[in-house]
């Protein structure tokens, strides 16, 4: 940094912090007064300084927001099996194999299932149950 | 009800949004009224110096929230002092100063009456320019100039009104002339 930006960058410091505490010392109607004259009505001035607020509120909040998506996205990625990233053709195929394999499983396989007519969340279900057991890994594979 | 993080004591980002809230109007006025003169030199407004005071505030940035027990204007005046003066020392640092042999800034006509709105526009934000063209300003206001040279040489009123003799109510006024230029000059563009 040059002696010149130096010397610059410190006198603004001084002058910027020596007028901003001058607005302490306004009384309200001298303060009034002023900004009235410089800045526009303070009844305006009041109302875009809490326009920023909210500006500012709203900002921090969507990326909070954000932060805590990407933590559940990765969360609930990790505590998935992959299994049921599977489409809905391959998870019914290998349900059929493992129920084929095990007659108990088989048995839990209902009407509906076999016609097709259950939904994902049961055949995802079915799923989770069978890695639980360990009848499956979380890849799919039958143990 | 919003909490306060008992365990730092500083206030969560609920907590500062309604304490935000509360400010009373004149109170708001005042703040916008600081955030224009911490903003000088920064090549922010102080609009975005406000705003960016809060977010960091808000985001709960290290070393950027408000303790429970210091008052949010107080906090937020802090805040914008400590991030203007980063940003000033950016600027000096990324945009070298020239000056002549007599140590005065160059490409600085002092007292060009019809500057181009184009180096008026910069005259307002390169930190270079910014106290010569408030020094040509006050060029024939001798009190007001001595005032300006005071407060940046670090003078006290005391040794200001030495330098210039003055009263005290002549230093007042002079310094109110001062604040008033800087205010209208580098402030926020008055509403329409």
């Amino acid at each position: 940094m040059s002696a010149n930006g130096d010397n610059a960058r410190i006198h603004l410091d001084r002058l910027s912090a020596a007028l901003a505490s001058d607005t302490d010392g306004l009384s309200d109607s001298e303060l009034a007064e002023e900004v009235r004259a410089l800045l526009g009505s303070p009844e305006d001035v009041a109302r875009d300084v809490k326009a920023i607020f909210e500006s500012a509120i709203a900002q921090s909040g969507k990326r909070r927001l954000a932060m805590a998506r990407q933590g559940f996205e990765s969360v609930s990625s990790i505590k998935q099996p992959r299994v049921l990233q599977l489409t809905a053709e391959a998870k019914r195929a290998l349900l059929e194999r493992v129920a084929n394999l095990n007659h108990a499983i088989d048995q839990k396989f209902t009407l509906a299932a076999r016609e097709g007519r259950d939904t994902q969340a049961d055949i995802d279900g079915l799923l989770e149950d069978l890695v639980e057991l360990g009848v499956i890994d979380g890849e799919g594979n039958i143990k | 009800m919003a909490a306060v993080t008992q365990e730092r004591a500083y206030l969560d980002s609920a907590a500062l949004a309604d304490a935000l809230r509360a400010i009373p109007a004149l109170g708001l006025v005042r703040l916008r009224n600081r955030a224009a003169f911490r903003a000088l030199g920064t090549g922010l407004d102080g609009d975005d110096l406000l705003h960016e005071a809060i977010l960091r505030a808000m985001n709960g940035e290290e070393g950027r929230r408000c303790p429970a027990d210091v008052a949010v204007p107080v906090f937020l005046d802090n805040a914008m002092r400590s991030i203007a003066s980063g940003e000033r020392e950016k600027r000096a640092r990324d945009t070298p100063i020239e000056t002549n042999d007599f140590g005065e800034t160059k490409g600085i006509i002092l007292s060009d009456p019809s500057p181009s709105p184009e180096d008026e526009a910069i005259g307002r934000i390169d930190l270079g320019r910014i106290l010569p063209r408030i020094e040509a300003a006050f060029a024939n206001d001798l009190q007001a100039l001595a005032v300006l040279l005071g407060i940046v040489e670090d003078a006290s009123p005391e040794e200001i009104r030495e330098i210039e003799p003055m009263t005290e109510n002549e230093y007042l006024a002079a310094r109110k002339r001062l604040r008033r230029f800087v205010l209208r000059e580098f402030g926020r563009e008055k509403r329409r």
